[in-house]
C-alpha cells in the first residue's frame, strides 16, 4: 500500500503544482487517474491479461499513448473516450503518475524453458533490445516490455505488423515484418517473463 | 556467365537474369526485415548500439519554459509563437498568413494570423500523413505528403475552411524512410521537389529516388535537376545568381564523428551528381557500397556542415535589418544529430563570396541543446519583409522570431 499512497500523494502534488491550485481541475485529474487504476490495476498491474500493465512505463512512452489516444490515431473505445478531452497539462501530468507507479514482476507460473528461448533468440535477433534496453525495461518513447501481459504483447506485436499501430516512427513494422503468429507469440512469452 | 549452366545449357539468359533479380529481392528483403532501415550499419555493442531517432514530446514546452535562445550581439531573440506542436516548414502568404507544416507528430498544417495586434495560432489542416513539405505560390497552399501534392488555392481567404485540394502530383514513390518532403517554387516558376534515399545506406532506382526534380505549376513537365542526394529538407535560390543550393543529410552509422553533412550548390542542373550512396562528404567512400567509385566523380561539398548534423530549413539572407556581412549569407537549421553520443543543435550561418566560395561557417542561433538533452530543435528558417528570421522549432513546438537593432 505504500508505493500506491506515494503515488497518489505525488499524484496530488503534480496536479496542485501544475493546475495552480485550481480544486475543480485537480479534482478532473483525480478522477482520470481513478479511471486509469479501474482498468489497469491499482499500483498499474493490469489483472486483467488483454490490458496492460502500466506501471514503470517511460513517461514520454505513456504521454505518446494518450496523445495517440486524444488524437484518433490510436483506436480503443474506452481510451480514446478517456483522452478525448484531455489537456497537454493533464496528459503530463497523468504521465508522469505513471511512470512513477512500480514496474510489474516476471509472470508467475512454471516457464517453458524452450518457448522462453526461442523467444530470446528471435529477440536477440529483432535487436529490441537496442531501443527497448537489455533489460526491456524501455526508455523515452520505447515502452518496457518486461512483465507485460504476454496476450497484450502479442496484440501489440500484431497490431505493429498489420500497420493498426505504427508508434512514432516506422521502426516496430520493420521489426516485427515476416514474423507469424507463433513467432510474435514466443516473443509475448518470453518478454512477459523475462528475468534478468 | 556462369561457366557451368553455359556448358549444360539449360538455361536462357533471359531466365537466369530473373533468377537472379529474384535472389536480389529475396535477399534484399531478408535483410530490411532484419534491420529497421535506420538501423542499417549499426555498431552490436556499447554506445552506439543504444542510440535511436529522437522523439519531440507530443505536447509543445509551454511558453514560459521554452528555451533561452542567444544570438550574437545586437539582435534580439523573442518567441513568436508557441503551442505550435511539431513545427516544421515555415511558409508566409502574399496577405501576412504564416503557414507552419509538421511532420511524424502532429500531421497538421496551422496558420499564424495577426489581427489587431493579437496573433493567432489556429489548425487548418488535420489528418495529413507527415505533411513536411509546404509553399505558397499565386494565392495558393501547396501541401506534400511522400505520396502526392495537393494545392488549396485561394488559402488565406478561407482559412477556416479550407477548400477541397485539388490534385498536382501524384508520381511519388511513397517510402516513408527520407519521403518526406520540403518544397520551394523557384525563380523559373517551376516547383522544386526532393526525393531522398528510401534506406539509410542502399543503391535504389536513379531515376525515382535520391534527387530534385522540378515541375511546372499544374505538375507537369518533370525534370531532374540533382542527383545523388540522400535526404534534403532545405533548399533555397541564390538571390543573384539564382543557382539552387540545399542542405544534405549524410549516412547513418559510419562513426560519432562522420560523415559530415553537406551544403551543395548545382552549378549544372540535371547534370550535377552529388555522391549518394557511392561517396560521403565529398571525401569519403562507403565502406560498402564504394569500391571501385571515386569521390573525384562526384561534385564537392560548397561547405561541410559537422557530423550528422542534421542540416534542414536553409535561406539566403535577403533583408537590409541585419549588418551588412549577413547580406546574402546562408541561415541553415541545424536539428541536431540523433545518430551521434553528443548532441548539438543551432541556426548557423555560411558566408558566401562573390565567387559562390563559402567562405566561413559558424554558429548565429544557440542554446537548443543544453547537458547533451535537445531543449528544442531547430527546423526551418524563413526572411520576413521587415528583415527579421522566423525559426521554426518542431523538438518545443514554438516559432521564434530573431531581430536587429531598436
Amino acid at each position: 500500500m505504500r508505493g500506491w499512497s506515494a503515488a497518489l500523494a505525488s499524484a496530488y502534488l503534480i496536479a496542485s503544482v501544475l493546475l495552480l491550485g485550481e480544486h475543480a481541475r485537480a479534482q478532473s485529474l483525480q478522477d482520470k487517474i481513478a479511471a486509469c487504476a479501474a482498468c489497469h490495476g491499482e499500483k498499474g498491474i493490469s489483472p486483467n491479461p488483454d490490458i496492460p500493465s502500466i506501471g514503470g512505463q517511460p513517461k514520454l512512452f505513456v504521454m505518446y499513448q494518450l496523445f495517440f489516444y486524444r488524437e484518433g490515431r490510436r483506436k480503443n473505445a474506452e481510451m480514446n473516450t478517456i483522452a478525448k478531452d484531455m489537456s497537454d497539462a493533464e496528459l503530463t501530468a497523468i504521465s508522469d503518475y505513471v511512470a512513477g507507479l512500480p514496474a510489474p514482476e516476471p509472470a508467475g507460473g512454471e516457464v517453458d524453458e524452450a518457448r522462453y528461448l526461442r523467444g530470446a533468440a528471435l529477440a536477440q535477433a529483432r535487436i529490441c533490445a537496442s531501443c527497448h534496453n537489455p533489460d526491456y525495461s524501455g526508455r523515452e518513447q520505447m515502452p518496457r516490455l518486461a512483465g507485460q501481459r504476454e496476450s497484450y504483447t502479442l496484440k501489440a506485436l500484431q497490431d505493429y505488423r498489420m500497420g493498426v499501430r505504427i508508434g512514432t516512427q516506422a521502426a516496430m513494422a520493420e521489426a516485427v515484418r515476416g514474423l507469424d503468429d507463433a513467432a510474435l507469440g514466443d516473443l509475448a512469452y518470453y518478454l512477459a517473463r523475462f528475468r534478468p | 556467365m556462369h561457366p557451368q549452366l553455359k556448358q549444360k545449357g539449360l538455361m536462357p539468359l533471359s531466365v537466369l537474369a530473373a533468377c537472379l533479380m529474384a535472389a536480389t529481392v529475396a535477399i534484399a528483403q531478408e535483410k530490411k526485415e532484419e534491420e529497421p532501415f535506420w538501423a542499417k550499419g549499426r555498431p552490436k555493442e556499447g554506445p552506439g548500439a543504444k542510440m535511436a531517432p529522437v522523439a519531440a514530446p507530443p505536447v509543445p514546452t509551454p511558453a514560459d519554459q521554452l528555451p533561452k535562445l542567444t544570438a550574437p550581439k545586437g539582435f534580439k531573440v523573442e518567441t513568436y509563437a508557441s503551442g505550435v506542436l511539431d513545427a516544421r516548414a515555415l511558409r508566409r502568404g502574399d496577405k501576412g498568413t504564416i503557414f507552419v507544416s509538421s511532420l511524424f507528430v502532429a500531421g497538421k498544417i496551422y496558420a499564424i494570423t495577426e489581427k489587431d495586434g493579437k496573433r493567432e495560432v489556429k489548425t487548418i489542416l488535420s489528418g495529413l500523413e507527415l505533411p513536411s513539405g509546404i509553399e505558397f505560390h499565386k494565392g495558393a497552399l501547396y501541401v506534400a505528403t511522400p505520396k502526392q501534392i495537393t494545392r488549396y488555392d485561394n488559402i488565406e481567404d478561407n482559412l477556416d475552411k479550407p477548400p477541397q485540394p485539388v490534385k498536382v502530383f501524384d508520381q511519388l514513390p511513397g517510402d516513408i524512410p527520407h519521403g518526406w518532403k520540403y518544397l520551394r517554387f523557384g525563380p523559373d516558376g517551376k516547383l522544386y521537389v526532393p526525393v531522398g534515399a528510401p534506406c539509410n545506406i542502399c543503391e535504389s532506382d536513379p531515376d525515382k529516388y535520391v534527387q530534385i526534380f522540378r515541375i511546372n505549376a499544374d505538375g507537369s513537365g518533370r525534370e531532374i535537376v540533382a542527383r545523388g542526394v540522400r535526404n534534403t529538407v532545405g533548399f533555397d535560390f541564390h538571390p543573384r545568381t539564382k543557382e539552387l543550393w540545399f542542405t544534405d543529410n549524410q549516412r547513418d552509422w559510419l562513426a560519432e564523428d562522420m560523415p559530415l553533412d553537406e551544403l551543395n550548390r548545382v552549378a549544372n542542373p540535371g547534370k550535377d551528381n552529388f555522391g549518394y550512396p557511392y561517396c560521403h562528404s565529398g571525401m569519403m567512400t562507403d565502406p560498402e557500397l564504394g569500391w571501385g567509385k571515386s569521390c573525384d566523380d562526384y561534385v564537392k561539398p560548397a561547405a561541410l556542415l559537422g557530423p550528422h548534423a542534421a542540416p534542414l530549413g536553409m535561406r539566403f539572407y535577403t533583408g537590409t535589418m541585419f549588418p551588412q556581412k549577413y547580406r546574402n549569407a546562408i541561415f541553415i537549421a541545424r536539428h541536431g544529430p540523433w545518430n551521434r553520443t553528443k548532441k548539438f543543435a543551432d541556426v548557423s550561418v555560411a558566408y558566401v563570396d562573390a565567387n559562390n566560395k563559402v567562405t566561413r561557417v559558424e554558429p548565429f542561433l544557440e542554446g537548443f541543446a543544453k547537458d547533451n538533452t535537445y531543449l528544442g530543435r531547430p527546423v526551418d528558417v524563413m526572411v520576413m519583409p521587415d528583415g527579421s528570421l522566423l525559426v521554426s522549432d518542431d523538438h518545443a513546438g514554438a516559432v521564434y522570431r530573431v531581430s536587429y537593432g531598436k
